[in-house]
């Protein structure tokens, strides 16, 4: 008998196990349903990155390896279920630090192989999206989503939750390395986008026209332009002996960053006459790009989510909400799965 | 488990004598990360202990062309990644045939280093406390930084 036979009718409830720990945090939940959560334990490493300025993978995938174990019998015992109540085990398997995915990927096989339930491997962006799912359960559908961070910039149409379909996506950088890259150049710190955001405050918008990209009928984005563009503006205005304001660069930048993702946004919302509008990624956090979207959808009668913070930094709910409706489309993975640092959605 | 080391220099004469010491106590080959801002004696620190290490030429960092190799009995090489964008930029530098020698090496500016490090290093973290202190905070991971910072304890 196949490792993936044991699949229980969809009247049943479905217990599905999740394991993440793609970057720094080591994580394992259980998941009733999709988006029931009954456990969510997450141990983080963060403090202990913290003191090196940054993550050291191979300090991280050691830890992960110590953390796992501890993590899942915790899971399970928060949740009141056993290994023989579950319907199948997930993990993430891209993308993120190898090291970090094969620990759980490894894990979720093997519990796969004994237990003899199926395999779901799960992109850790898709789980990001679905953790919009699990605090808004509300959400109608269909609708679109913006997911951006400091690795992609996508546009997503959900006709339900059982599956997407890309409407565009950056040609070159992602939103959040732009603003990474400009904070750079600047010498405002990193991460860029916070840093550029609190600059921005005190900055005027429209002091400078930075250009937007135009793509024609695309839904896909551009950066790279931008990015040229105020390197060239500050030295010309450096020749020129001129002083240069940091923050309405800063405001003048970010404007043009968030009006190129709000347009795009919008255009698709009228194509696809949507019920509801997410956004997510690191890059949602931006107050700006919040209110901007916010105002322009006012007009669409439309409201906007975004996750709350607590389910931004990574967790396996989100994992075990995407693998549900995988589950659900029986779509397992072989044992042969390999982990996939650069995975894209 | 979390061991460390910490001192306070009061002048750059002290942060130099920290980089004198740090010569006497480690071995080759060693990867040594020193974290700071801008003038908080990063390079300092290096000089010291390149000299102490037996090297007589200049030591400057090499901030425009990334990396200087300094021969004494022992191969000492220094890099400073300050003006990296990305880690992809350091493999495009050779960094992983640079960890594989028999060297001690000396990293300024570390943060793009740490995706592509064994677990086994000296992270060195400086920070300003006032025009001329320092403090200086010794960390790490693995047998060479425990080591050190055992070392370094027993000394004071």
């Amino acid at each position: 008998m196949s490792y993936k036979d044991k699949i229980k009718d969809k009247d049943q409830d479905i217990y599905i196990l999740a394991l993440e720990s793609s970057c720094d945090e080591t994580a394992a939940s259980v998941n009733k349903n999709g988006l029931e959560i009954l456990s969510n334990v997450v141990s983080s490493q963060v403090d202990l990155h913290k003191k090196f300025g940054g993550v050291v993978p191979e300090i991280a995938s050691r830890k992960h390896l110590e953390l796992l174990l501890p993590v899942i019998d915790q899971a399970l015992a928060e949740a009141g279920v056993e290994f023989e109540d579950l319907d199948a085990v997930a993990s993430t398997y891209g993308p993120g630090l190898v090291g970090g995915l094969l620990v759980t990927l490894t894990a979720a096989k093997t519990i796969s192989l004994a237990l003899n339930i199926p395999l779901i491997g799960v992109n850790h962006i898709a789980g990001h999206i679905y953790a919009n799912f699990i605090a808004n359960p509300e959400i109608e559908k269909p609708l679109i989503c913006l997911t951006i961070s400091g690795g992609h910039t996508d546009l997503l149409y959900f006709e339900d939750l059982r599956g997407y379909q890309i409407l565009g996506r950056t040609i070159d950088d992602a939103a959040g390395e732009a603003f990474d890259k400009i904070s750079r150049f600047l010498g405002l710190g990193y991460p860029g986008g916070p840093a550029i955001e609190k600059a921005a405050r005190s900055g005027d918008r429209d002091a400078i026209d930075f250009p937007r990209a135009d793509l024609g009928d695309s839904y896909d984005f551009s950066f790279s332009g931008l990015k040229t563009a105020v390197m060239n503006h500050v030295h010309n205005e450096e020749q020129r002996g001129n002083e240069i304001d940091q923050n309405d660069l800063a405001a003048s930048f970010q404007e043009a960053v968030v009006d190129s993702l709000a347009s795009n946004l919008i255009k698709a919302v009228r194509e696809y006459k949507v019920e509801s509008v997410v956004i997510s990624g690191g890059v949602a956090a931006n107050q700006r790009l919040r209110e901007v979207i916010a105002e322009r959808l006012k007009e669409h009668n439309l409201e906007l989510y975004y996750p709350p913070l607590e389910l931004c930094t990574d967790n396996a709910a989100m994992i075990g909400a995407v693998a549900y409706y995988q589950y659900l489309e029986q779509d397992f993975a072989p044992l042969s799965i390999s982990a996939d640092p650069s995975l894209k959605l | 488990m979390d061991s460390s080391y910490s001192i306070i220099t009061e002048s750059p004469a002290e942060t130099k004598d920290f980089g004198r010491k740090l010569a006497e106590l480690i071995e080759n080959p060693a990867l040594i990360l020193l974290k700071g801002d801008l003038g908080t004696g990063k390079t300092l620190i290096i000089k010291a202990a390149v000299s102490a290490l037996g090297y007589q030429g200049d030591v400057t960092s090499p901030t425009f062309n990334l990396v200087q190799e300094y021969q004494a009995e022992i191969e000492i090489i220094h890099m400073d990644l300050y003006r990296l964008d990305s880690s992809d930029e350091l493999l495009e530098i050779g960094f992983k045939d640079y960890l594989n020698r028999d060297a001690v090496i000396f990293i300024e500016w570390p943060e793009l280093a740490l995706p592509l490090i064994p677990a086994d290093f000296i992270f060195i973290n400086l920070d300003k406390i006032s025009a001329e202190q320092r403090r200086i905070t010794v960390r790490g991971e693995g047998e060479q930084s425990r080591l050190l910072i055992e070392r370094l304890n027993k000394e004071c």
